[in-house]
């Protein structure tokens, strides 16, 4: 590099340098380096609160499509216990006894809340100031930086209460989150229970037939004591009368849980609608059997 | 964690397991106030409501009060105590059982001031509330200052009979009767010189009499220096009198011409100057040992020593005996001060020991005025309440009574101190007096400002909180000092005690409340708007805890009730799938038992025969 070259880049960087120095203490005097805190914290704050909806929203919707999933297995689950398994045990109870049963359930909807969560104030809410503008450079000078030092920490004050405000929003997206997985849990293992439920009241109807017929059996072979004593299932063996005392039992489980509300009590009108769809699907389907 | 969420918790592990997904849903963590109108209330706080009670309106009562007591004996004696309306109202109203004892405010330099001018009066035996003056005339030095005049510098006769009049300027005035100026007729002998006090001998015995630094000759000599006084005619004299030479300005009028009224006006300025200034020496000397004697107490001393010694005292001893006198005159003085200090150290202890039983005493009053006498007493009686109350009083006086007491130690040193250092500075007169005045407040302001900056509590504020209490700390001295420069002017103004103490009060406290309140409003250094943004971040980092708490806690309840559910249905569903497979329909029917219970289902039977009852006695089985 030549001397003149060398002068020069030297020349720069003490130029440079005192740029730099001579910013500095502006920016002190003036208050412009708190107002510059301010406007970065007011930019991190915002990126953070924008992943965060956007992390929520996205969490959100995959909980709320696993629970509408539950919630659409335990509405079938019900369906069939009212519209198919109660049949059932009534069609082969009523050979010994009047069996009654309200077809009616619980009908199930999430309904979930609406989780509405405050945005953040806008900039021109929270700045006091404006160093751009040379009104405030002119203000600084003749107030000898008193009046904008004051305003640039006031500034900054106002977004690090902004940021507080953001960073309780954030700690209560976290606690809806919580209470929503835990939901869907909940809800899971009702599905869970519904599911198993069926099947062994499924088993427990197959082993039904068989003692009903039984007793029936029995009954015409004795008539003349049933004239007097009726269809009494004392007559019948004490594992048939099980078999009976296991379906019943059973069918005051599953009739609870049919008629619990699980989840919040949706308008008539809707529940009589959707019923309206499902047994209309039903049909169709044993239509369709029927036919093949 | 609230009562409330905890019974619903316990509801929650209770629950059938077709209940709990409602209760999950219905489960609130935290109230649904919104973030920003938690703000607004903040920000609403500490903009108006009580903000203008506690900042405005109780400090101007309080000075309006404080100075109409002025007017009363009872008044002055307790603000002799230190017991001002706003520190009474202030620590009455602050007072609670459970909070630390709180540290006596300092007061003002006003107050210091009030208090020792009520102290430092002069109490010689010599009475000096009457002027006489024979006491404080110097006619030998009045009639050597004037026959001077016909004397030049050296010393020697100038040869002429007429001298200048100081206060005209004109060499028109003649020094003996018995030898007049015989071009003018002067049968009234206007024109005869006379020798005036430019400071009238009784203005300064006034400015001077209560000063107990001083004794009679001090303010005799004093006041008949050269420099007070000035030969003029006698016309002028006689016209004269005790006027002060402005006093005799104004009331001539057009009739002096303008030379004059310099000349007198320039004389009056540097002779009490010059007297403030000996005064100020005297004063000094009296205290360090080196005070002048009077020929009247330098002749009883020796007198005393022929009488006990029986002979006269030789040279050297007239030196001891002098040094001996001064120095009894120093200690005299200085015991005097010591009194006077330690009784007004003793008026503050009281004031805080009066203080110290008012407190509980007022919060007892307010709170039965309040909630009734038997509110937060557990007594079953009005009589059995006001008991416990007496006894809260008392026992509240004897817990705290090592700290007060240890308190009040260090708080009567500090009085001393302070009011020794007041004492001290109302004994000088004149511009050096005020000057001490503010050099002892500066000394006061920086050691709270040292305090403030460096002390043990100058870690919890923050720099712009240092920052406006050192800004409100000056501008209180200010207008503190201002309270005392007030009372002067309107001495001056003709406005006497009591009324000019009751007026400067007044005005001082309105000045120091406004000026607090105008702190407060513009908020200098934001220490305000900081508060605020530490209380928005208190409040919120709380909430934040309790929204992460009740979280978490929620968290644990419901995963231990899910996973317990689920586990006992596991159980209870593997026993009957197995029951089944066994063919084994008396544990499918345990098994259903269980699981009725499980979903809080109520059978009308527990056992096989019941049931068979149940089924055969029913007509219709409804399921």
């Amino acid at each position: 590099m030549g001397f003149f070259a060398a002068i020069g880049a030297g020349a720069k960087k003490v130029f440079n340098a005192t740029k730099e120095a001579v910013s500095n203490v502006w920016a002190s005097i003036t208050g412009k380096s708190n107002f510059d805190k301010a406007e970065q914290l007011y930019d991190e704050t915002a990126k953070l609160y924008e992943s965060k909806q956007l992390e929520f929203r996205t969490e959100v919707d995959k909980l709320i499509f696993s629970i509408e999933e539950s919630v659409r297995c335990i509405n079938e689950a019900k369906h069939k216990i009212k519209s198919e398994l109660f049949v059932k045990m009534a069609t082969e109870l009523e050979k010994i006894k009047d069996i009654r049963f309200d077809k009616d359930f619980a009908f199930e909807i999430y309904k979930g809340e609406a989780l509405n969560f405050e945005g953040m104030n806008s900039k021109s809410q929270l700045y006091k100031i404006d160093f751009s503008k040379t009104k405030t450079k002119v203000l600084a000078v003749l107030t000898l930086g008193f009046s904008s030092r004051k305003k640039a920490r006031e500034t900054l004050y106002a977004v690090q209460e902004e940021r507080k405000k953001i960073e309780h929003e954030i700690a209560k997206m976290h606690s809806e989150l919580d209470k929503l997985r835990l939901v869907d849990k909940s809800l899971k293992n009702v599905a869970y229970y519904f599911t198993s439920l069926t099947d062994l009241y499924e088993q427990l109807l197959i082993r039904l037939n068989n003692s009903v017929h039984y007793l029936y059996y029995k009954c015409l072979h004795f008539a003349n004591k049933v004239v007097s004593q009726g269809m009494s299932i004392k007559l019948l063996p004490s594992i048939q009368q099980k078999e009976i005392e296991a379906i019943i039992t059973a069918s005051k489980i599953l009739k609870k849980m049919a008629e619990t509300q699980i989840l919040t009590i949706e308008d008539q009108s809707k529940v009589t609608q959707y019923k309206k769809i499902m047994e209309e699907s039903k049909n169709e389907i044993v239509d369709i059997y029927k036919a093949a | 964690m609230e009562s409330e969420k905890i019974m619903k918790l316990e509801k929650l592990k209770s629950a059938s397991p077709l209940e709990v997904s409602n209760i999950l849903i219905e489960f609130e963590l935290y109230d649904k106030k919104s973030s920003q109108e938690i703000i607004d209330e903040v920000y609403e706080q500490f903009r108006t409501g009580e903000q203008m009670e506690v900042s405005i309106i109780t400090p101007v009562f309080s000075a309006i009060v404080d100075g109409l007591l002025e007017r009363t004996s009872f008044g002055k004696g307790a603000r002799k105590k230190g017991l001002t309306t706003e520190r009474v109202v202030q620590e009455c109203k602050s007072f609670s059982y459970d909070e630390e004892l709180v540290k006596p405010i300092d007061r003002n330099a006003y107050e210091e001031y009030k208090n020792v001018q009520d102290s430092n009066k002069y109490t010689d035996e010599n009475n000096r509330d009457k002027f006489n003056r024979s006491d404080y005339e110097n006619k030998y030095k009045m009639d050597e200052y004037k026959a001077n005049k016909l004397n030049n510098e050296d010393g020697n006769s100038t040869g002429r009979k007429l001298i200048e009049d100081e206060y005209t300027g004109k060499k028109n005035i003649y020094v003996y009767r018995n030898d007049p100026d015989k071009r003018r007729n002067d049968p009234k002998f206007d024109y005869q010189a006379e020798t005036d006090h430019i400071v009238p001998l009784k203005q300064v015995y006034t400015q001077l009499k209560d000063n107990y630094a001083l004794s009679n000759e001090d303010i005799k000599v004093t006041a008949n220096a050269d420099y007070n006084l000035a030969v003029t005619s006698g016309a002028i004299n006689g016209k004269k009198l005790d006027d002060t030479n402005s006093e005799f300005i104004k009331k001539q009028g057009n009739n002096l011409d303008a030379e004059t009224t310099s000349r007198m006006i320039d004389l009056e300025k540097n002779a009490q100057k010059a007297i403030n200034a000996e005064a100020n020496k005297r004063v000094l000397n009296n205290l360090t040992g080196q005070g002048e004697l009077s020929n009247k107490e330098i002749i009883s001393g020796y007198d005393k020593f022929t009488i006990e010694n029986g002979r006269e005292p030789t040279k050297e001893e007239k030196g001891k005996i002098k040094l001996g006198l001064q120095k009894s005159k120093t200690d005299k003085l200085n015991s005097q001060l010591a009194e006077n200090t330690k009784n007004q150290t003793t008026e503050y202890a009281v004031g805080n020991v009066i203080l110290y039983i008012i407190k509980p005493l007022y919060y007892e009053v307010k709170d039965i005025f309040k909630n009734g006498m038997m509110a937060g007493t557990e007594a079953t009686s009005p009589g059995q309440a006001f008991l416990f109350r007496c006894s809260r009083i008392k026992n509240h006086l004897l817990k705290h009574a090592g700290e007060f007491l240890g308190d009040s130690i260090g708080q009567f040193i500090k009085n001393f101190i302070k009011s020794l250092f007041e004492s001290i500075v109302d004994i000088f007169v004149g511009v050096f007096k005020q000057f001490l005045r503010i050099i002892k407040e500066g000394i006061k302001v920086f050691i709270q400002s040292a305090k403030i900056l460096f002390g043990k509590d100058s870690k919890k504020m923050t720099a712009a909180q240092k920052g406006d209490a050192i800004i409100k700390l000056l501008g209180g001295s200010l207008i503190a000092l201002a309270g005392i420069g007030i009372e002067l002017y309107l001495n001056k103004l003709g406005i006497k005690e009591p009324w000019s103490v009751v007026i400067s009060t007044i005005i001082s406290g309105l000045a120091s409340a406004l000026f607090m309140y105008f702190m407060d409003k513009v908020d200098l250094f934001s220490a305000k708007a900081e508060k605020r943004k530490e209380r928005i971040e208190e409040i919120f980092n709380e909430r934040i805890a309790e929204i992460q708490n009740a979280t978490e806690t929620f968290n644990v309840a419901a995963i231990e009730t899910l996973k317990n559910q689920r586990e006992q249905f596991e159980i209870i569903s593997n026993d009957i799938n197995k029951a089944l497979g066994n063919n084994d329909i008396d544990s499918v029917n345990s098994s259903l038992y269980k699981l009725a219970k499980f979903y809080q289902v109520d059978l009308p039977y527990e056992s096989t025969e019941e049931f068979v009852k149940y089924f055969d006695e029913s007509k219709i089985i409804t399921i």
